[in-house]
């Protein structure tokens, strides 16, 4: 079932009140994948905007000959962001393979035509999602073209875990301290993932960082300021925060 | 002077009845810049959108030091393109300079807050404008990730 509460946190809806929100809830729908189930296909008609509710999802090229793997990934999705707006922007055609990335997705789908049909009934609906647009694939634009520069395979990678569990204890509060210090820096090397739940729910949320050529480390019942704390400390300084660590 | 027949053809403002292109051209302004002539420095918050009514606008990154020529030009826009998208995507700053390429440029200037609180009044006008923006900067991205992919590609060819 899709909630209004977390429509209204949605970046591509930024804006709207909860009269707007309504309209497009009444056409939202939600599924679940499994990991490395394919959402769509490169090349297919984009029918439907996509947003991710839990989990994350990768966008990928498909190779010549077939087979998927996280090599291919261009950009991976993470929960409460839009993604396949292919539908709303001409040639209407789906550019990437959609992939689940977790060992479970939950994401929202929301009908393009309708969406469309509420636009022009109501311009200023339309105005403010459209706006939202912009500004969410320019954003995209400007990180791929910094990415650009630097290998696919980051030597960073931070998971928040952010299985139901995860987010009834505060993942994704989390996850948004983490997105602001991540906006504050100009490091390319590091690469925010949500994760699944890793069997320890009662020490959530949890954030694993992963450091190449380093031991992983896996930190539990994470807080904003504990999360800012650890970013600042261990990926720039180098210093794990052992208190924080799971045992 | 700045004619409807040209604001007809801007790719942004493509859809727009005459009402509503009126208002829009009750936020622009026309200015002119002399050859090699600096139109916006990368950086610099991004207060207007502009349209490039005559002449050619290169995009150029500025090289510590170095003074800026032909060989730092990303990419160069001449008459009916746009310049500024950034002025609506975050943190809303120019990524490149803007230089008058074969002078006299002259350009369509529109400041962002004029024409947002046009929009506002008007959703339908903010509408089609914000679509067609949607559609320029999506076409950009899908450029760019193509181009990516393309690459990527190269890499894993070459790993085998």
């Amino acid at each position: 079932m899709v909630e209004l509460e977390f429509l209204k946190n949605v970046d591509i809806f930024k804006g709207l009140n909860d009269n707007q929100l309504a309209g497009i809830h009444d056409f939202s729908t939600e599924r679940i994948y499994r990991y490395t189930d394919r959402l769509f296909a490169e090349g297919e008609k984009a029918e439907c905007l996509w947003i991710v509710k839990e989990g994350s999802v990768d966008l990928r090229y498909d190779p010549p000959g077939g087979g998927t793997s996280g090599k291919n990934t261009i950009s991976s999705i993470p929960a409460l962001k839009t993604f396949g707006w292919s539908g709303l922007v001409p040639p209407y055609k789906y550019r990437l393979s959609a992939y689940c990335a977790n060992e479970s997705c939950r994401v929202i789908r929301i009908d393009k035509n309708q969406l469309v049909k509420l636009f022009d009934q109501n311009s200023k609906i339309g105005y403010l999602v459209m706006s939202n647009l912009t500004e969410i694939v320019g954003t995209r634009y400007h990180q791929l073209q910094d990415s650009a520069w630097v290998s696919p395979h980051a030597g960073v990678k931070i998971s928040v875990h952010m299985a139901t569990c995860g987010i009834a204890a505060g993942a994704r509060e989390v996850m948004s301290a983490l997105m602001d210090e991540m906006a504050k820096t100009d490091r390319l090397d590091i690469r925010i993932m949500t994760a699944g739940c890793i069997g320890v729910c009662d020490t959530e949320p949890n954030v694993t960082v992963e450091i190449e050529g380093e031991d992983s480390v896996i930190y539990q019942k994470m807080t904003p300021d504990k999360m800012r704390l650890i970013f600042n400390s261990h990926i720039f300084k180098g210093m794990i925060e052992t208190d924080f660590v799971l045992t | 002077m700045i004619s409807f027949d040209f604001l007809e053809e801007v790719e942004v403002f493509k859809g727009l009845s005459g009402s509503q292109l009126t208002a829009v051209k009750a936020c622009c302004q026309e200015k002119e810049f002399r050859l090699d002539a600096k139109i916006f420095s990368e950086g610099d918050p991004v207060e207007h959108l502009w349209l490039v009514m005559q002449g050619r606008v290169d995009l150029r990154c500025e090289l510590p030091g170095l003074a800026s020529s032909e060989e730092n030009t990303l990419s160069s826009i001449s008459a009916g393109g746009a310049i500024g998208w950034s002025c609506f995507v975050s943190p809303y700053k120019y990524r490149l300079s803007g230089y008058c390429a074969s002078g006299p440029c002259k350009l369509v200037r529109i400041e962002k807050e004029h024409i947002i609180k046009l929009f506002e009044m008007d959703a339908g006008v903010g509408y089609v404008v914000m679509s067609n923006m949607a559609e320029v900067v999506g076409r950009r991205f899908n450029r760019l990730q193509d181009e990516i992919a393309r690459l990527r590609g190269q890499d894993a060819m070459s790993g085998w």
